[in-house]
């Protein structure tokens, strides 16, 4: 019965699932926000879902070996943190919402007298407590669990699976699914150019200063959907589910390194000359890989300029066009990448586009 | 009054924020309290603790001892002196002081005196070159006033130089005086001092062992960072580096921060981490070859020589029970991330390798070195690479001219089992194995051996043999017996391998010297009279690598033995046959190998082209191939052919995460891997789906688990550790002579016949056992005269250019023994290696280095002295009594019998014979030469000299034996 329960998580967890059942809860969660955040009983469940997860996995003999390792229970932490700060401002949100409704100001923009408190002792005598608190817990953990030092790193010897530091897990994982020059250097500057470019993109001026939900309601998905899947997410699952030759290990499964996967991955450009059509490829290699340029043509240029005059005219509106372009492109390489991964995990393909003449690959 | 209440201004309750801040301060300091004592509690300090406690016993023991063993009459004898004298300076005190203040103030004048000079000194040095400048730049005119300066300072030295001469001895007479009259009682107290100086240093000892509050004080937290007794103890290793990948360190070792006691044999019998290193004379103590300071722990022993605690430093269970205590005790669990964990004890000499490497003879490590031995022997280098072995010949015989040598059916069995044919062979068995034994297989393996023996005979050339004559087994018999085939050879069950100072190894199965050529039993059953004919009489003929050395065998001599070794027939190989092979098995098999290098088609019709017998042969020769044969063999066709294992040159280093322990449950240790693969070569397939060609193939040897562990020590300790020179032994040209001695020795099996540094001489038992049981001699130890000579000091004992002749050409010594030095092929490099390890060996000169006399420059007087003394009447030392003087026998009883006086001019040192006469027994313990001269050796000497100087005589004796014959 357990081990069937166990089989069935780790089926669970397995990147295809885990990534669908991930998405369609948190937007489940914003749906449902009422509920999650009024009813004691849901919200509870919520707040408490990650702690059960861990303690009651914790007494796997395989997920405990990941669970206690020095360097990854802070992640362990880290998907509780997440969870109850998604939650928090969602029940922030929703109470303002509900006042906005009634005609009434956010909360936090109710009777500023109230808010206005004294630097001593109010503020700072707080805060160094904090501080305080925080160097108790750090010196405590760091004398309890020792720091996981290994040995002199070994060109010829490197670990196995070879993990880049938590917080780049994700882009880890990319690798996975893109050319090096796109998971590495690409993506990475795009992320970081998104995030700067975030307040000049940003058109709808509701929801400073005070939790909201529904006067931002796209805005908050979009970036959601950016952190929780593709970031915190993936970094759960390069910490805890990622073993050996970077294979896919159930929470519940041993990590043995002889474990075999198979690993076999088409060509777009396959698909269409050598399944589609039956009749080979292409020798010259813009011809074979035409379709996939142009799919991708459709993909970063048709797209937004028939959604700029459809269902996005609204920003288009109101952010200019260049503006929009930008925005508009930084979206859509941010969803290429879950994209990407449908298409690996049904129907294995490997690049849209495959120019090895010229070490180029998307 | 009452307290205001202030939440009405602030935000929050201002008094209960005080209490907050009141528990988290205190917790605060409670956890940086904890932080500091977690940091200073260290394991390693406790055991410190308790090994002072451990070192205070020790030394008070040893306090008592040294009390008690002090003469007490002899210091009370001495304090008394002592107390006299001081009683007498006491009447004297007036007198004491007065020449106390006298000197103390001539010494004062003295002080201030030479301190004057010492300032003139430098003062006229200065003037001195201004007076040389003045006098370049202005002239001798113009430098008249600096001329004057110069003088006045060098007038000013010399009064200060006087001072000091006149005050000098004047202080020296007060000294005086004051010793003359205190001058008993400091002899006393120095002598005193002398007599309880280990007292008083262990007394100190035992005071500084207490725990006081200094001790306290100074090991204290934040105190203990100045000056500390409890501290690491370390030692930097600039001879052993720490590989970092980009750059090396010196290796630091800390064991002794808790095996406080490894270094002095006062702990031998102290519990661990304590006891004392079972082996000081060679390690860890300071005297030792290996002390700690240069060659610390880890380099021996592995581990993480830095790390302080238990598990860190990677300490390795010998066994489960131990694993298990450690576990409980001291939270032991394996540590993956340091790739040298300690060796267990039945591994450490691993580490002797790593500098010892390439030594032939490690006597203080048994194991290794037994381990060692077993991989030559068993030729593990010819499907595996090993530095060590580089540009060896293969280690089997040639098959190059197999079909003159036997049939292809007895080929074909032995392939296939070859210990069913002879129990104690190196060859090791390919087939039936457990990856090959099912019913398929069973099949299968016929097919192989049958290819693998077509294949060899196919390619075989043959030949010319001699034809055997007729001879007599009986008489043969008797030649193998006593000619010295029995040093190399065995015949049947033959145990009889009781050598002198046996090393593990000596008498075993494969690497014994008895076993150094194969078994001769059933010889009858695989080679004709003709092969064995032609093969003893010149062995290169067949196989002209061969280390068979020439006997010199005359044609009848050659024909008895072939008739004996012909006659002993293998029971159950009498008539050998190979069993019918299933050829739609074979054409599968071989279709097989065709479709490794063809498509599908192709390997086809190339198969339907070949007969039976081409198919055959092209199988063998794919299987040669797979198998690795020509590894050890000689094959035609694979002259060229690599090595097909695994390399294990620094197979010690290879990370255990790159072992294929298959889906056996087994600690994964690369120790505990090769153990198991050499019990059993194939066990990683068990339970693996695998094609014949990813099927493991290294075959069985049937090792012994001695064996076993010995081989996988030895190749443990092949790593990849790179010793600077500093660290490695010193490669004098000494030592090079004898490892390269030794090495030729080994190769020809010397010590099969003679004992050579005290090794060897597997033979003499065998010979002395035919002697006693032929009635020849009363006695076991009687008949061991009668085997090859001891070779103890002959490098002392002969001329290097006469040793270099015997070994290429050997002329008979002693022409009573039966056993008979053989021809070996040895060339120019052997001969000089050989004659440098025997004068080596004796740190006898060699080459150039000493001038014979030759036979006419001895005086002629000298020389007919020497003849009187020797001649064989009364009153004479009877020399010849005993040795022969050329063919003439001497008349004592054969088991006295010594070598011809007349080969001395050419074969031995006039030094060594010097020697001989004077002390014989020294030389060659047990030799029957007596002891002539009574006043060198009163116990068993019984020759008095004429003129009472035994120097004169044996130099007569000298010239005369040096010159008989010329």
């Amino acid at each position: 019965m357990i081990e069937a329960l166990k089989t069935f998580i780790n089926l669970l967890f397995e990147p295809y699932y885990a990534v669908t059942l991930t998405t369609v809860g948190m937007l489940l969660l914003y749906r449902y926000r009422h509920q999650a955040t009024k009813n004691k009983w849901i919200a509870g469940s919520i707040l408490a879902s990650p702690l059960l997860f861990f303690a009651l996995s914790a007494l796997d003999e395989n997920f405990w070996i990941q669970f206690k390792r020095p360097d990854n229970l802070p992640i362990s932490g880290m998907v509780f943190l997440v969870v109850f700060f998604v939650w928090f401002a969602l029940k922030k949100a929703v109470e303002n919402d509900e006042r906005i409704k009634d005609g009434r100001p956010p909360y936090e923009a109710e009777e500023e007298e109230e808010e206005k408190v004294f630097v001593w002792p109010d503020l700072v005598y707080t805060e160094f407590m904090c501080v305080l608190l925080v160097s108790i817990l750090l010196v405590v953990w760091s004398i309890l669990i020792p720091a996981p030092l290994e040995e002199p790193a070994n060109p010829q010897l490197t670990p196995n699976p070879s993990k880049a530091p938590w917080y780049f897990l994700g882009l880890q994982e990319i690798l996975v699914y893109f050319d090096p020059w796109l998971a590495g250097v690409v993506i990475p500057t795009f992320i970081l150019i998104g995030l700067m470019v975030i307040p000049y993109m940003d058109p709808n001026p509701k929801g400073n200063g005070y939790y909201t939900y529904e006067e931002r309601r796209s805005e908050i998905l979009l970036f959601q959907f950016g952190f929780i899947i593709l970031w915190v997410f993936l970094i759960f699952q390069g910490t805890f589910l990622r073993g050996p030759n970077w294979n896919f290990y159930g929470p519940y499964e041993y990590w043995d390194a002889h474990k075999l996967v198979p690993l076999a991955n088409i060509q777009l450009s396959e698909f269409v000359w050598a399944r589609g059509l039956g009749i080979g490829l292409p020798s010259f290699w813009l011809l074979r890989e035409s379709v996939g340029i142009v799919l991708l043509l459709l993909y970063f240029i048709a797209l937004p300029t028939w959604a700029a005059s459809r269902w996005l005219r609204k920003y288009y509106d109101q952010m200019g066009m260049m503006p929009y372009v930008i925005f508009t492109h930084l979206l859509l390489w941010m969803f290429l990448i879950p994209i990407k991964m449908y298409l690996r995990w049904t129907v294995n393909l490997k690049y849209f586009v495959s120019i090895p003449e010229f070490f180029f690959n998307i | 009054m009452a307290k205001p209440k202030r939440r009405g201004v602030y935000a929050r309750d201002v008094d209960r924020l005080n209490l907050w801040f009141a528990v988290i301060a205190i917790a605060s300091l409670l956890s940086v309290l904890w932080m500091v004592w977690d940091d200073y509690a260290r394991p390693w300090k406790s055991y410190q603790r308790q090994f002072r406690v451990i070192e205070a016993e020790v030394t008070r023991q040893q306090l008592a001892e040294e009390q008690a063993g002090v003469d007490q009459q002899q210091l009370a004898e001495l304090r008394q002196q002592r107390d006299a004298a001081e009683e007498v300076l006491s009447g004297q005190q007036a007198q004491l002081a007065e020449l106390g203040n006298e000197l103390a103030r001539v010494s004062n004048r003295l002080g201030l005196a030479d301190q004057n000079l010492r300032f003139s000194r430098s003062t006229y040095d200065a003037r001195r070159w201004e007076f040389e400048e003045a006098r370049k730049h202005e002239g001798e005119d113009g430098s008249t006033s600096e001329r004057a300066t110069l003088d006045a300072s060098l007038a000013q030295v010399q009064r200060y130089a006087n001072e000091v001469e006149q005050l000098t001895p004047e202080r020296d007479a007060l000294q005086a005086e004051l010793v003359g009259l205190t001058g008993a009682g400091d002899a006393a107290r120095s002598e005193i001092n002398t007599m309880t100086r280990e007292i008083d240093r262990l007394e100190t000892r035992v005071n500084d062992l207490r725990f006081n509050w200094v001790y306290y004080l100074r090991n204290a937290p934040f105190m203990d960072s100045f000056n500390p007794s409890v501290r690491i103890n370390q030692v930097v290793l600039n001879n052993v580096r720490f590989d970092l990948n980009f750059t090396d360190a010196p290796r630091v070792d800390r064991c002794q921060s808790c095996h406080l006691g490894a270094a002095s044999a006062d702990y031998a019998t102290s519990e661990q981490p304590f006891t004392a290193h079972p082996r000081l004379d060679l390690f860890v103590a300071d005297n030792s070859v290996h002390p700690a300071s240069q060659f610390g722990c880890s380099s021996c022993h592995g581990g993480k020589g830095h790390a302080t605690s238990f598990v860190n430093a990677v300490h390795t269970p010998d066994n489960e029970s131990e694993r298990e205590r450690w576990e409980h005790e001291y939270g032991w669990e394996p540590t993956h991330l340091w790739e040298w964990p300690m060796r267990p004890s039945g591994e450490t000499e691993a580490g002797c390798l790593s500098c010892h490497g390439n030594d032939n003879w490690l006597p203080e490590a048994p194991k290794v070195e037994y381990g060692i031995e077993l991989v030559e022997k068993l030729g593990c280098y010819g499907c595996h690479q090993i530095d060590r072995f580089d540009n060896r010949r293969k280690p089997a015989p040639s098959l190059s001219n197999l079909a003159s040598k036997t049939d292809i059916e007895w080929v074909y069995n032995w392939v296939m089992d070859p210990k069913s044919y002879r129990p104690d062979t190196r060859m090791p068995r390919f087939f039936n194995l457990s990856n090959t034994s099912d019913s398929y297989w069973t099949e299968r393996n016929k097919v192989e051996a049958e290819s693998i023996a077509t294949y060899l005979f196919d390619n075989s050339a043959e030949i010319e043999l001699e034809n055997a004559p007729n001879g007599s087994a009986a008489r043969g018999q008797v030649l193998v017996e006593s000619l010295g085939c029995l040093g190399c050879h065995t015949i049947g069950e033959d145990s009889r391998e009781e050598t002198e100072n046996n090393r593990p190894g000596e008498a075993a199965r494969f690497s014994g010297y008895r076993h150094h050529g194969p078994n001769l039993s059933g010889l009858g059953s695989k080679v004709s009279a003709d092969w064995l004919y032609t093969w003893v009489r010149d062995p290169t003929h067949y196989w002209d690598e061969t280390v068979m050395p020439d006997l010199r065998l005359t044609p009848q001599e050659a024909g008895d033995i072939t008739a004996y070794l012909v006659g002993i027939e293998r029971p159950g190989w009498e008539d050998p046959q190979i069993p019918a092979v299933d050829p739609v098995l074979r054409d599968e098999v071989a279709l097989e190998y065709l479709r490794a290098q063809l498509p599908s088609e192709e390997a086809a019709a190339r198969l339907a082209m070949m007969d039976e017998e081409q198919t055959r042969a092209f199988l063998g020769e794919r299987l040669i191939t797979r198998y690795g044969c020509s590894g050890c063999h000689l094959i035609p066709g694979f002259e060229n052919a690599g090595r097909i294992g695994t390399s294990l040159t620094e197979w010690g280093s290879k990370p255990v995460t790159r072992l294929d322990f298959g889906l056996l449950d087994m600690e994964h240790e690369r120790g505990v891997f090769l153990e198991q693969k050499l019990r059993a070569p194939r066990s990683y397939d068990d339970g693996r789906e695998r094609s014949s060609e990813e099927m493991l193939r290294m075959p069985s040897f049937d090792l012994t688990e001695e064996e076993i562990n010995a081989i996988a020590t030895a190749v443990l300790g092949l790593t990849s550790e790179e010793i600077p020179t500093g660290g490695l032994p010193a490669q004098t040209p000494e030592r090079l002579a004898i490892e390269k001695g030794r090495h030729i020795a080994d190769v020809y099996n010397c010590r099969g016949c003679h004992i050579l540094e005290d090794r060897g001489g597997a033979i003499r038992d065998v010979i002395a056992t035919a002697k006693l049981s032929a009635g020849a001699v009363a006695s076991h130890a009687a008949g061991l005269v009668f085997g090859p000579p001891n070779l103890r000091s002959e490098g002392s004992r002969v001329q290097p250019t006469w040793l270099y002749r015997f070994f290429d050409a050997p002329s008979i010594i002693r022409p009573w023994l039966e056993v008979r030095m053989p021809t070996f092929q040895f060339n120019d490099d052997d001969l000089n290696s050989l004659t440098a390890y025997f004068a080596t060996l004796d740190d006898a000169p060699y080459p150039f280095e000493e001038t014979f006399t030759t036979a006419h420059e001895y005086p002629e007087s000298l020389v007919r002295e020497g003849a009187v003394l020797a001649a064989d009447r009364r009153g004479s030392l009877q020399c010849f009594s005993c040795h022969f003087q050329g063919n003439q026998e001497p008349r004592v009883p054969p088991t006295q019998w010594a070598p011809d006086l007349a080969l001395a001019a050419e074969r031995l040192r006039p030094q060594w014979l010097d020697g001989w006469i004077k002390d014989p027994q020294s030389l060659q313990p047990g030799t029957n030469m007596p002891q002539f001269y009574a006043s060198l050796d009163p116990g068993r000497g019984y020759w008095a000299p004429l003129d009472n100087d035994p120097q004169v005589e044996i130099d007569a004796l000298v010239a005369y034996i040096m010159s008989i014959g010329n």
